[in-house]
């Protein structure tokens, strides 16, 4: 405890040190002494200075200069401290569970000091002294962004990537550009739902209704196919990056928005525990978080319906799947915080991921026979645009595959959406490493059945191609000879759902990977 | 002097167990003696029954003992009661799996006793009588337990307890005087219970707190709400507390974790600490939830 408090002292001290020198506090000099350059000193991670300097933030190689001045760091005691904040979606349940595992990974022990429920560190020591600290604050999406772009945080908590407004303060603050580089990891999944209590009797609405529900445009379920009883809607509260995520992807795509009148809860649990106990009640939350309430499916018009399970958020059939992402700035970070951003894409963190109630990336396989409900859609919507020889060539190519999880989708054109960049990588990696060696994989394409059906097939051909090509690119070391790897197309033949809505038809744009 | 001793012990045998052969008749027709002893019999109703009764209502080992006479009763090995001073630690599974756990040193009352299971401790003192006997949820299918004495006696104990396969539990230890609270909220359609042991009065102590659900065979799931309270008090307002999370969930591995809850300053004494999130809910899936 006394020891506890000493380095809680001397963080301070440093913290106050290093805010507080405005004239150059450390002087570093190359080992020949032909190189000097005077700074502040503004973080040093173990192996990097990184100084302010009259020619702006400079990084230097620890081992190739001295260090003079007061501001000089101890070089032995180093800790490294590693900052996180953003959504509490992730900072309260995910983040803990991962540094606990990445801890005892290591061989680590971890206490965590508790602030407050915002507020946490975690402390990871080996047998003689502390390695690292990871302090961990719990908020919203934005704030996350903010002290990224603040430099009060290494490693930002994101439900959202980030808005125009957020890259144009990154740019002003040079703190450098947002978008660049791959800066967006996808830890874990989750799925936007909205729930109601299990003695609500109406289990199914499109999403139109639920925009219109939540948003508070209608007033009674009678209005969307439920019993004469009056909403009563719960909400996260206003500026969580969840509440965003529904106004950027259901409310605005349907011209709503929110209406006075409706509670917003500061925590999830309590909107949950709100809305399980109120049969009049709707709560707009997240699969991870649905307490003892029940999630409502989503259906189409023309009859798909799908559920937020495990297997349609992997692969994003479901429409609202949320990714939660960790989000790294442009400069370097401590080693070890770079293990632990390494560790979160392990396969070996998929387990702690589901075990903390969240859905993994996990490539799985499901076979062609569970795929009877689309196989009977596609069959009904055949027509003179897709006919019985168009269906049949498809069966016949993929009647005897399994179908992974990974799947693919687009925001508009050839440009793939965030989690889809992620399964690049995941399914490059499962390539390199072989796990797919002396199969055969098959990326089908797929389009909207928007338009004429030729140009639709060509489209989804050239979808098929850009993933090969991407696949390509992120496994250089992969030895393409020893599995087979080619790209198909098959158009609007079988659609996940109905092409009548936006969110429909960017569903249907995809290109799947088949295997045998 | 033994002359006399083995005279006396022959008249007494004689006496009492052979009437037959003091009156001359062959043994050979004695009726056999009863394998089993004989019932004893009954008392008459008429028996003053004032004789039996205990008027002391004060029991005389309360009060204050002289060094000197206690001493005495240690070296002899004997307790205030009378019983040998030897310490011991039992357990037994009991229904629910929980544990029987009977710590007897009876020349160590009130004195405090640690119990140790699965990395977990808590403090209790000893009763008057030196006999403390209580129900602890088992953590473990394995259970083992230890008791530390206050004189420095290590005593261990294990039993396996099949059963605790079939419970959820959460168990936190808070170390500490002035220990908080686990708060688990559930639907009713959960059974569950939260348990309370060991009494914290300085610093050295620590309370256990266990909350407890079984897994059942039907379709029933739902959400446990755990959080963390305690009062702030003149104690724990600027060392906070240390306190230690165990979870045993059945499909899940075991984890136990360490915590330290910073104390919110002395100005906010009087105030109630709550922590909502700090400890994870615990999602109990029936058989249908998978």
């Amino acid at each position: 405890m006394h020891f506890l408090w000493r380095s809680l002292w001397a963080a301070i001290w440093l913290c106050a040190s290093a805010m507080t020198a405005s004239a150059n506090d450390v002087k570093l000099t190359s080992r020949d002494g032909a190189i000097q350059i005077e700074g502040t000193l503004l973080t040093y991670d173990g192996e990097f200075y990184r100084v302010e300097t009259i020619y702006g933030p400079l990084t230097l190689d620890g081992q190739g200069v001295t260090c003079d001045g007061p501001g000089c760091p101890d070089l032995n005691a180093f800790v490294a401290n590693i900052r996180l904040s953003g959504a509490d979606r992730m900072a309260d349940v995910l983040i803990p569970a991962m540094i606990q595992a990445f801890a005892m990974r290591k061989g680590l022990s971890v206490t965590r000091e508790v602030t407050n429920d915002r507020q946490s560190t975690f402390e990871l020591k080996d047998s003689e002294r502390v390695q690292a600290r990871f302090e961990l604050s719990s908020g919203t999406t934005a704030e996350g962004y903010a002290d990224l772009i603040a430099e009060e945080a290494d490693i930002a908590l994101v439900l959202r990537e980030p808005r125009s407004a957020e890259i144009a303060m990154a740019r002003s603050a040079a703190s450098g550009d947002l978008l660049k580089g791959r800066r967006a990891r996808v830890v874990a999944l989750d799925g936007v739902v909205a729930i109601t209590a299990p003695s609500q009797q109406l289990r199914s609405i499109s999403l139109e209704q639920m925009a219109a529900a939540l948003s508070g445009s209608v007033k009674r379920w009678s209005d969307i196919g439920g019993a004469d009883i009056p909403i009563i809607r719960h909400l996260p509260k206003p500026e969580s990056g969840l509440l965003e995520t529904f106004e950027d992807r259901v409310l605005r795509p349907n011209a709503a928005s929110l209406a006075e009148g409706a509670t917003h809860h500061e925590f999830l649990e309590d909107l949950a525990d709100a809305v399980a106990g109120d049969t009049f009640a709707i709560g707009l939350t997240t699969l991870s978080e649905i307490g003892n309430a029940i999630p409502l499916q989503v259906a189409g018009s023309c009859g798909f319906e799908t559920n937020a399970t495990l297997s349609a958020l992997r692969s994003e059939d479901y429409p609202l799947t949320l990714p939660l992402m960790l989000y790294t700035p442009a400069r370097r970070l401590p080693l070890i915080a770079r293990e632990f951003l390494d560790f979160t894409q392990d396969p070996a963190a998929d387990l702690v991921i589901r075990r903390a109630g969240f859905v993994d990336q996990a490539i799985t396989k499901t076979r062609f026979d569970d795929q009877g409900d689309r196989l009977a859609h596609a069959i009904s919507q055949a027509g003179p645009e897709v006919t019985l020889d168009d269906l049949q060539a498809m069966v016949e190519a993929l009647r005897d595959r399994d179908r992974l999880s990974t799947t693919f989708r687009f925001t508009g054109g050839t440009r793939l959406d965030v989690q889809s960049q992620e399964n690049i990588i995941r399914l490059a990696r499962a390539i390199e490493t072989g796990a797919f060696n002396d199969q055969d994989l098959l990326l089908a394409g797929f389009s909207d059945g928007d338009g004429p059906a030729e140009p639709n097939l060509t489209l989804s051909l050239k979808r098929a191609k850009t993933v090969l090509r991407l696949l390509k690119e992120a496994a250089p070391d992969a030895d393409f000879k020893r599995l087979k790897l080619r790209t198909d197309a098959f158009g609007e033949a079988l659609p996940m759902a109905c092409d009548d809505t936006d969110w429909g038809r960017a569903i249907n744009r995809r290109v799947e990977v088949w295997v045998k | 002097m033994s002359r006399i001793l083995t005279g006396a012990a022959l008249a007494a045998w004689f006496g009492i167990v052979s009437p037959t052969h003091a009156d001359g008749i062959a043994a050979a027709i004695t009726p056999p003696r009863p394998n089993v002893l004989l019932p004893s019999p009954e008392l008459p109703h008429d028996v003053d029954e004032t004789l039996v009764t205990f008027t002391s209502a004060i029991a005389p080992f309360a009060e204050y003992q002289d060094p000197v006479t206690e001493i005495v009763a240690r070296q002899a090995n004997i307790s205030n009661f009378g019983t040998a001073c030897g310490s011991s630690l039992t357990i037994t599974p009991n229904p629910d799996a929980m544990l029987n756990v009977r710590v007897s040193a009876p020349c160590l009352p009130y004195d405090v006793v640690r119990i140790e299971h699965e990395n977990l401790a808590f403090t209790q003192p000893m009763p008057l009588t030196g006999e403390l006997s209580f129900l602890l949820p088992a953590l473990d299918e394995y259970a083992e337990l230890k008791a530390v004495l206050s004189d420095g006696t290590v005593l261990n104990a294990a039993a396996h307890v099949p059963d605790a396969q079939n419970f959820a539990r959460v168990a936190l230890q808070w170390s500490g005087a002035d220990p908080g609270e686990l708060v688990a909220k559930a639907p009713k359609v959960l059974d569950g219970q939260v348990f309370h042991l060991g009494q914290s009065l300085d610093t050295s102590g620590a309370v256990l707190q266990v909350f407890s659900s079984r897994i059942s065979d039907s379709a029933t799931s739902g959400v446990v709400r755990l959080s963390m309270q305690a009062a702030v008090t003149a104690n724990n307002c600027e060392a906070g507390h240390a306190a230690r999370v165990h979870r045993t969930v059945p499909g899940e591995p075991t984890s136990t974790y360490d915590l330290t809850l910073k104390g919110p300053g002395c100005g906010a004494v009087g105030e109630r600490l709550e922590l909502k999130n700090i400890l994870r809910d615990l999602k109990l899936a029936g058989n249908q939830g998978g």
